[in-house]
Order: C-alpha cells, then sequence, then structure tokens
C-alpha cells in the first residue's frame, strides 16, 4: 500500500483518487494506516459486498468469514469499470494507465 | 468450511476482463477519515478512482 | 581463437578479482558491467566507483522492489558483518527529506529496531547527487542477544522522488565498529550517478 502513498503525488496530476478496501473493521484499519503513514483512506466493508460486486475472488477464510484477495479496480470519473488485475499492485502499469486516462480528456 | 463460502461460490472471481466497461456498484462505507465515503458524492463525475482490495491489515498487499 | 579465449578468460578473472567472493543471489543474467573508467555501471541506470575486494553483490528486495549494494563479512564474533544498499523507494512515502526519515526509522530494521533499542544520533544536511540530502547516523545494541549496529544512512532526490542509500553494520555487543566501511560507502555515495531519467520522470 505504501506503493499508493509514494504515488499519491502523480495520481493527484492524473486527477485520480485511492482508496484500499479490506473487510477489517475501520479501528484495525486505522492502525494500520498510521503505521504506514497512509493518508488516503481505507474503507471498511465488512459484508464483503462491494468486493463482491467487482469480482473480487475471496482469498479466503479468517475465523470463518471469507476475505478478499488481492486485486486493483480502477473507476474512471464517469463510473465504468476500466482496469482490472489480480494480485498485488502493480505500481508502475496503474501509473500508466491513468496517464492515458487522464489524456482522454483533452486537454482544457 | 465449504458451507461457509457458499455465498461466495456462485460469484467466482469475474474474468477481469469481463467487468470492463461495466458501470461500478455505488457504495457508501465507513472509512478511516472519521466519515463515511460515497462514492458518488466524493468521486462520481470528479475523480478517476483505484481501488486495492486486500485481505487483511498488518499483511502484506 | 586462443588469444581472444585469453582475453576473455583474463577480463573474467579480474571482475570476480574486483568484486570479491561470489554473489549471494546469483542472476541468470549479471544487472552490472564495468566501464572503462573503472567504475560499475547497473543496469545502464546507476553508475558508481567499485568496492574493493572483499564486497560482494548483493540484491536486495525492499518495498518490493529490487535494491541492490554489497556485503563484506568482518572479523570478529557473530554478527560481524556491513551492508550498503541503494534504496530507490525507502520505507514511508513523503516527498520531503526530514518527513520521510522520520517514517523510515518507524520501519528500518523492524522488530530489531525495537529490541536494540536504536536511535538517531545525528541527522545533517548534505549534498547528495549534485542536489540536497540528509545524512542520518543511528546505534542500537541489544543487551540479550548480544548485539549492537551502527547505520548510516543519505536520503537524496531523484526528480522529484527520494531514494536513499544506507548501510548497516553488526557487531557483537564486546566488539568495535570498522569506520573503514563507513568509508567505503561514502564513496559509493559520492561517487553515485543516474545514468537516464527513472520511470516517474519520464511520466
Amino acid at each position: 500500500m505504501e506503493g499508493h502513498q509514494r504515488n499519491l503525488y502523480l495520481y493527484d496530476r492524473f486527477n485520480a483518487r485511492v482508496v484500499g478496501v479490506s473487510v477489517d473493521d475501520v479501528t484495525t484499519l486505522k492502525y494500520w494506516a498510521k503505521s504506514l503513514d497512509l493518508t488516503f483512506p481505507l474503507l471498511s466493508n465488512v459484508t464483503g459486498f462491494l468486493g463482491e460486486s467487482l469480482g473480487v475472488a475471496p482469498s479466503g477464510e479468517i475465523k470463518g468469514y471469507p476475505v478478499f484477495g488481492r486485486r486493483t479496480v480502477i473507476v474512471d470519473r464517469n463510473g465504468i469499470i476500466r482496469y482490472v488485475r489480480d494480485g498485488s499492485p502493480d505500481f508502475k502499469d496503474i501509473l500508466l494507465f491513468l496517464k492515458k486516462l487522464n489524456q482522454e480528456g483533452g486537454r482544457p | 468450511m465449504v458451507l461457509l463460502l457458499l455465498p461466495f461460490s456462485t460469484v467466482r472471481a469475474k474474468e477481469e476482463r469481463s467487468l470492463i466497461g461495466d458501470e461500478t456498484s455505488f457504495f457508501t462505507l465507513p472509512s478511516t477519515h472519521d466519515r463515511a465515503i460515497n462514492y458518488v458524492s466524493e468521486y462520481y463525475g470528479k475523480h478517476h478512482l483505484v481501488m486495492t482490495f486486500f485481505p487483511a491489515a498488518f499483511t502484506p498487499v | 581463437m586462443k588469444r581472444k579465449g585469453l582475453m576473455i578468460l583474463f577480463a573474467l578473472l579480474a571482475l570476480v578479482w574486483v568484486l570479491g567472493c561470489a554473489t549471494l543471489q546469483q542472476p541468470s543474467e549479471k544487472p552490472y558491467r564495468l566501464s572503462e573508467r573503472g567504475t560499475l555501471i547497473w543496469e545502464d541506470e546507476f553508475e558508481f566507483m567499485v568496492p574493493p575486494s572483499g564486497w560482494s553483490v548483493v540484491q536486495v528486495e525492499s518495498g518490493g522492489e529490487f535494491g541492490f549494494g554489497f556485503l563484506r563479512r568482518e572479523r570478529g564474533e557473530f554478527p560481524s558483518q556491513s551492508i550498503f544498499v541503494y534504496d530507490e523507494e525507502p520505507f514511508g512515502g513523503s516527498l520531503k527529506l526530514e518527513e520521510r526519515s522520520e517514517e523510515f526509522f518507524k520501519r528500518y530494521l523492524w522488530a530489531a529496531a525495537i529490541s536494540m533499542n536504536l536511535k538517531v544520533l545525528e541527522t545533517k544536511r548534505v549534498n547528495v547527487v549534485g542536489g540536497e540530502g540528509l545524512a542520518v547516523i543511528a546505534e542500537g545494541k541489544d543487551p540479550v542477544k548480544k548485539e549492537k549496529v551502527r547505520s548510516k544512512i543519505v536520503f537524496g532526490k531523484r526528480g522529484e522522488r527520494i531514494v536513499s542509500w544506507y548501510l548497516t553494520q553488526w557487531r557483537h555487543i564486546d566488539g568495535s565498529f570498522d569506520p573503514s566501511a563507513f568509508e567505503v560507502f561514502d564513496k559509493f555515495v559520492a561517487s553515485f550517478k543516474f545514468l537516464k531519467k527513472s520511470f516517474y520522470e519520464t511520466l
């Protein structure tokens, strides 16, 4: 997740924002965000509905409850899903994609 | 263990490609920023959004 | 044909001699080569003075990316070694030197930092790769494991981002730190050059 934090200034330039999502509760996520000095929001999706709707495969279980696998999804500003990659985020790939996405908008 | 995974078993991991072009689900979720984050009011029509799903805090992502 | 073979053999021997013992993680293709200037060129991207014999190449994973550096096993009771690396993505995320340094020390050496009560002894502004930087000295000791560590971390800028070079020297708690490793490290940093723009600078 630190990769996202290091690239925030570039996401900003490409008119993008980032969130992390897990089934953890907010308190746990807050501790973790603090330990990694993350300034972008982490979302608590305890029931897992968002992951389910975006096709994130459960990666296993903790105490009988399914948890998300790793997946990065990019949604453009019109709400359309444009990029889906399973596994740990490929930060350089994400940046290249956001650069293209930002160029689509046309110059002001 | 299999029974517990049943709700998810009908929703197998959607192929990466099949989601492209679909509209995202709109959501409102609690966040580490002390407020519920609503997709429509924060991002829709304004910013592209990168969402990284991960299994658990304090594990490698 | 024989002469060419001998020349190749000589070049290989020279390379092995210069770099000391075998690499710890041998990649299938060596990512470095010697230049005519006697410097080492790493993946056509970085150039620096070759460390003296006794130091072997290492590739280390840091924050998901591979950094590289040099390791020297030293005389004395366990643990006795020095390792210095170039780390393009040091722990933390800030683009400001002092902030990044603080973030870095929250994670550097992980649990060992806690058990060794790692403390920053000195922080000062320096010049590195032709721009502003920060040099930090830290030390710690673990009376239970009977180990101690002395580190020098240099933060600098590559484009807008913060990069780092750091030396970690481990000793038995009753051993003495060896300044010669720090001299080699200082030369490594002082001679360090970027041969091309980074991925981020070309975005």
